[in-house]
């Protein structure tokens, strides 16, 4: 058998500012042949990222990397920047998670394609932009011969990182290292992007180390798995050995987190809820002095009815409207169409009015971080809307009710005196749900409420959101533009675009019978498992 | 066990203790302005007192007047009495003098000794001749002058003292008014936002770009120099970037989940500002309120130094650095002393502004 | 892009019209100004003051009367200096004063920009250390401290150079003075550069250039463009903190630039001269700006676009 192309043996990495060091890889084996496609999975701070970024010398300054990692038969780690420039961008090449950042905003992009190509190809400069044209054409941009000219602003994400592909195989590199490289991007875009990956491999010949914590991906696009956690490799292996039988207890929790099961829709006799008609939300985007002003139909004409007992998915991409519509149904956002609320016309009452209605009305945010003032303590933040909705309550008593609900979403109540910054993702997003919960609401609309969370994570999230919908009765409208937990949470779905509904049905019909072109590209996109 | 978990703060007053360079820093600031504020009761001189045969006296540690200047007291004070020293001897604290004159000396001009603010009241020991002859003791003042004496002869130490105290009363209340000024155009930017906040900020945006400094010597010129007005048109300058970063916050702040989270509550605009909006303001302000002080301290110099800040006889530093430099090719002392003050007190504030900074920041995650 | 420029140029006369509004009025009120005299000005000022100010007039025409004399370049006559109107004394005064601040503003950007990259390439290294420090001092020190110091150094102890004057308007009369204006600004532009440049030089754009292997002076070119856009828009403020201490500096080294005069005036209540420096100052600060609006387009695109 041939020597690896790249051989990783008993890699350390460690971090330290100061007075602390911790260890983010323990030592770890990895081998990547020519031409194969290599992924590593694992969660965040599993290491997958530093490994990739301490094999090029890429390291931040306060990281320490030892061991061995051996490309093309000489030794990487703590070679001099001057062996390191030579093998990178040319030898070998890396693309990045979010290709807005890792674009010179300053610069256009037919520069900085070429910058490659001057420093490793030894072309001039004329040659250097003619080759740019050509590699544009090779990833699949229209237009090259205008879009050379760009600013990377001017382009979309997935054009963006289309050109961040071309800049890595511009110097036909034997290994191309993809670091999460559609995890910023929409589903649809996605798959392109992965297929022109896959696609280019092999035309060239590249060998393809793919760092990523969609199991998805790995299926389809991979053809040896490592599988990362706390630094160190559980399993390794031929992918499809490893997903059919995994020998790491870790490795079958990640592959057990994909959403699975179904949500069974509720009785023919159950009330209705909540009734919108015909609800639009246009923005006006700011217009300069002599340009006309412009209007963003965020939402254009959206009708839907809510039962009681029931959850809604709405499944769709960024900028389809889905969150704004959440809102505007919460009369977060204001809109304009019918909406009634058990019955009772909402969309007149001013927000004085609506205020005790508020009540039976909540919404979980997707951002874990963003969503808890910083400052005020977390019992403080559960409790806060008791101090509107039950004033008759004393401080103890809304302190009691506190503690009640943290317990009930799986929050020590003895810690409800810190603040959210100790608290992790998972956790934090836990008692934004009890923030809702405590006032015991009828509808709680979620919006992405676990997509920044790791996919185990994501798991005990939406088992626990289950829970408390049979324990309380609840109706959930769920947003969310990943297909595999829409399918697994929502009884019913509505598929958004450009502030459209595009397709609606019961789950099971739109996952089984799609009826609209965009559906299925959405659902083929989302590489679910069977 | 329910122990209260560290509030931001203390966590923050942790951080900035931890900071070498700023604890220096704020000690450094509490002994300035404990030498300002307390100075003057301790010191033998009066800041506005004038020493006419100590003028430009170098630092020293040593007591005047010394053996010479006693001397050459004398000899003015003689002259005034129209007569001459027969004999003077200078011993401790005591100068026994014999003055002489062609005429019986007028004894009511014995007066002249304590004017002189080298010796107290004398005593007259002997008379001779009808009083052309007198034998007087007096006691000699001892002064020092720590840090010298100015172009005036008053003690500059002290008038350091008083400056300094003008320095920081006027970096504190010009402060207070850029603060005030600075968060309400702020936080009304930040918070009513669209139209209005554009026209706000254009128009921060085009105050700033002027020299201000030019409107308010402008101002003093017109309205004269109230102590009042120097306060007033300083704070009516820096409020300008408090503004900014009022509004940037308050904005950012606005966008966050955790104040549309409040609204979906239920919560009021009130409640919003007051428990979401306001805690999170306070760090920033603080911060940067320490690292006004210094340009609020450093203009008011400016204009003192120009002759448009407060009027003798108090003084402040830059009035202070200002003499300096006008006298610096025989008494460099003048300029070193108080520029040196100056200086640390700016260092301090800056160091201090630093460290609040940066233990303010809520960069954990 | 030109609905940028068009935009900014609009901008631009009102708010020359708020200060020459406020001039107008703040002359009405001055006490001991030409309008509330106790004693009755000098005849020969009191003639061109009724030129311009048409004193015998209803107040708007008044006002229209000064604009328009304004657009002729008039400012009135000198208070103090009874030969001679404003507009005269700034004629000579005003090159001078500019090619004082356009100097300083050019060194500042020269060896600011120089110093804090140096600082930044050798991040936490000596040279740092040194940049960073010299940057504090010369933030924090006042240049009424540095310039007297200045001149007891270079002037009266070494001698290399003059301790003041102006003499013929020979260079060796002028370097003491641009180097003092220019140290504070010096210090600012140097924190401003080193700041952007970290910020360049760790950001994910930067950590691209060196996943290809890029040599550093590629990789210096992408962060210096970066760095620049603060510092250009640090240029507004900078002319104007050079204006204010060109009034300190002129006053020390005895330079007659317009801030000079602006001092004597205000110390010789001379109302017309203050004005007339005041609106002068403003005007030149505007124009400084609306090219450094433009120069900021042609550095980022992003702005170009919007």
């Amino acid at each position: 058998m041939a020597a690896p192309l790249l051989a990783i043996r008993n890699l350390k990495i460690r971090f330290s500012d100061g007075r602390h060091s911790h260890e983010v890889v323990r030592g770890i084996d990895l081998d990547v042949a020519a031409g194969e496609s290599v992924a590593i999975v694992g969660e965040s701070g599993s290491g997958k990222s530093q490994t990739a970024l301490a094999s090029i010398g890429l390291l931040a300054r306060n990281g320490a990397s030892s061991g061995s990692v051996i490309f093309e038969g000489g030794e990487l780690l703590g070679a001099t920047p001057g062996a390191l420039d030579k093998v990178r961008g040319a030898r070998i090449t890396m693309i990045f998670q979010e290709p807005m950042t890792s674009l010179d905003p300053l610069f256009p992009i037919g520069v900085q394609i070429a910058e490659p190509l001057v420093a490793h190809g030894g072309l001039n400069r004329r040659a250097a932009r003619q080759r740019a044209l050509e590699l544009l054409r090779l990833v699949g941009i229209p237009e090259p011969e205008h879009r050379v000219r760009s600013y990377p602003h001017q382009l979309s994400g997935g054009q963006r990182q289309r050109v961040m592909i071309a800049m890595a195989i511009a110097n036909n590199p034997v290994l191309l290292i993809a670091d999460e490289p559609t995890t910023a991007l929409d589903v649809t875009v996605q798959a392109q992007i992965l297929d022109l990956l896959r696609d280019l491999q092999r035309r060239l010949n590249m060998a393809l180390l793919l760092i990523t914590h969609d199991l998805g991906l790995v299926r389809r696009y991979a053809s040896r798995v490592y599988v990362m956690r706390a630094g160190e490799i559980v399993e390794s292996g031929d992918v499809a050995a490893v997903m059919a039988n995994p020998k790491s207890a870790y490795t079958r929790a990640l592959i057990d987190a994909e959403p699975a099961g179904f949500k069974a829709p509720p009785p023919a006799d159950a009330p209705a809820l909540l009734e919108a008609c015909d609800i639009r939300v246009a923005f006006a985007l700011p217009s300069g002095v002599f340009s006309k002003a412009r209007i963003l139909r965020a939402v254009d004409g959206v009708s839907l009815a809510l039962r009681e007992g029931q959850t809604l998915g709405i499944a769709g991409e960024s900028g389809s409207g889905k969150s704004t519509l959440g809102r505007a149904l919460l009369r977060l956002t204001p809109c304009s169409g019918r909406l009634l609320f058990r019955g009772a016309d909402i969309q007149r009452l001013d927000q004085r009015a609506l205020r005790p209605l508020r009540r039976k009305m909540q919404l979980v945010f997707q951002d874990p971080f963003g969503s808890l003032s910083p400052r005020m303590s977390v019992g403080e933040i559960v409790a806060e809307g008791l101090l509107v909705h039950a004033p008759e309550m004393s401080a103890r008593q809304r302190d009691g009710e506190a503690a009640g609900a943290l317990a009930e979403v799986g929050i020590d109540p003895e810690k409800r005196h810190r603040t959210p910054n100790e608290f992790s993702g998972g956790q934090r997003q836990r008692i934004a749900i009890a923030r809702a919960m405590i006032l015991k609401p009828k509808l709680v609309v979620l919006d992405e409420p676990t997509s920044a969370l790791d996919r185990s994570v994501q798991k005990d999230v939406l088992a626990l959101l289950q829970k408390l919908q049979q324990a309380h009765q609840l109706t959930y409208v769920f947003i969310t533009h990943d297909l595999a937990v829409v399918r697994a949470m929502a009884d019913e779905i509505l598929v958004m675009k450009d502030g459209r509904i595009v397709e609606r049905g019961a789950t099971r019909e739109i996952f089984e019978r799609p009826r609209q072109d965009y559906t299925r590209r959405l659902i083929a996109a989302a590489m679910l498992a069977a | 066990m329910n122990e209260a978990a560290p509030a931001p703060w203390r966590k923050a007053l942790r951080r900035f203790k931890r900071n070498p360079p700023a604890m220096t820093a704020l000690l450094a600031l509490m002994l300035i302005a404990a030498f300002c504020l307390f100075g003057p009761l301790i010191s033998p001189h009066a800041y506005d007192r004038v020493y006419p045969d100590y003028v430009k006296a170098p630092a020293s540690l040593a007591a005047h007047p010394s053996e010479e200047e006693a001397r050459s007291g004398l000899e003015t004070i003689a002259a005034h009495m129209h007569a001459h020293i027969a004999d003077g001897t200078l011993q401790g604290d005591m100068a026994r003098v014999t003055l002489q004159g062609d005429r019986p000396i007028d004894e009511r001009l014995l007066a002249y000794f304590e004017r002189s603010g080298l010796f107290g009241k004398p005593d007259i020991v002997e008379r001779r001749d009808d009083g052309r002859t007198i034998m007087v003791d007096a006691p000699i003042h001892h002064v020092t002058f720590l840090a010298g004496a100015d172009s005036n002869g008053r003690d500059l130490l002290v008038r350091m003292m008083i400056g300094g105290r003008v320095s920081l009363l006027v970096g504190a209340l010009a402060s207070l008014v850029a603060l005030a000024i600075g968060i309400a155009w702020g936080a009304a930017a930040g918070y009513l936002g669209g139209r209005v906040d554009m026209m706000m900020m254009r128009i921060v945006d085009i105050l700033y770009a002027l020299p201000f400094i030019f409107f308010v010597i402008l101002l003093i010129v017109f309205f004269g120099r109230h102590f009042v007005l120097i306060f007033v048109a300083i704070g009516a300058i820096e409020w300008l970037d408090m503004a900014r970063i009022v509004r940037g916050q308050t904005l950012s702040l606005k966008r966050q989940e955790f104040v549309l989270a409040a609204e979906a509550l239920g919560i009021g605009a009130a409640g919003v500002v007051r428990r979401h909006i306001v805690p999170n303001l306070v760090g920033p302000v603080l911060a940067y309120l320490t690292l006004l002080a210094p340009r609020i301290i450093l203009l008011e110099s400016f204009l003192s130094f120009l002759g448009l800040g407060v009027q003798e006889p108090m003084t402040s530093l830059g009035v202070l650095v200002s003499e300096g430099a006008r006298g610096i090719e025989d008494s460099p002392g003048l300029l070193f002393f108080p520029a040196l003050l100056l200086s640390l007190m700016l260092f301090s504030l800056n160091f201090v502004g630093d460290g609040l900074r940066d233990a303010l920041d809520p960069k954990e995650r | 892009m030109e609905r940028m420029i068009i935009r900014r140029l609009l901008s631009v006369p009102p708010t020359m019209f708020l200060v020459v509004t406020l001039a107008f009025f703040l002359m009405r009120v001055a006490p001991g100004g030409p309008f509330n005299l106790a004693r009755p000005l000098d005849p020969k000022v009191m003639e061109n003051l009724q030129r311009i100010y048409q004193l015998d007039q209803p107040l708007w025409r008044q006002y229209l009367s000064y604009l328009a004399s304004l657009l002729h370049g008039d400012l009135g006559p000198s208070f103090y200096w009874r030969d001679f109107s404003v507009s005269e004394l700034f004629a000579k005064a005003l090159p001078i004063s500019a090619f004082l601040g356009a100097s300083a503003l050019a060194l500042a950007l020269i060896v600011g920009i120089a110093a804090g990259a140096a600082a930044a390439m050798r991040y936490r290294g000596p040279v740092d250390h040194v940049v960073t420090a010299a940057a504090s001092i010369g933030v924090t020190v006042p240049n009424f401290v540095i310039a007297p110091l200045m001149q007891l150094g270079f002037g009266l102890s070494l001698k290399w150079l003059p301790v003041g004057g102006w003499g013929d308007g020979a260079p060796r009369y002028l370097i003491l003075p641009i180097i003092t204006l220019a140290l504070p600004q010096i210090a600012a532009v140097s924190r401003l550069t080193r700041a952007a440049m970290i910020e360049a030089l760790n950001s994910n754009h930067a950590r691209t250039l060196r996943a290809y292997g890029l040599p550093t002076r590629v990789i210096l070119k992408h962060a210096l463009r970066a760095a620049l856009i603060p510092v250009v828009s640090y240029i507004g403020p900078a002319a104007a903190a050079l204006m204010t201490g060109s009034v300190v500096v002129e006053n020390i080294f005895g330079i007659p630039g317009v801030g000079r005069y602006f001092i004597d005036g205000a110390l010789n209540r001379d109302y017309t001269l203050v004005m007339g420096a005041v609106i002068v100052v403003a005007a030149l600060i505007l124009a400084l700006n609306l090219l450094v609006d433009l120069a900021y387009a042609f550095i980022d695109p992003r702005v170009r676009h919007e």
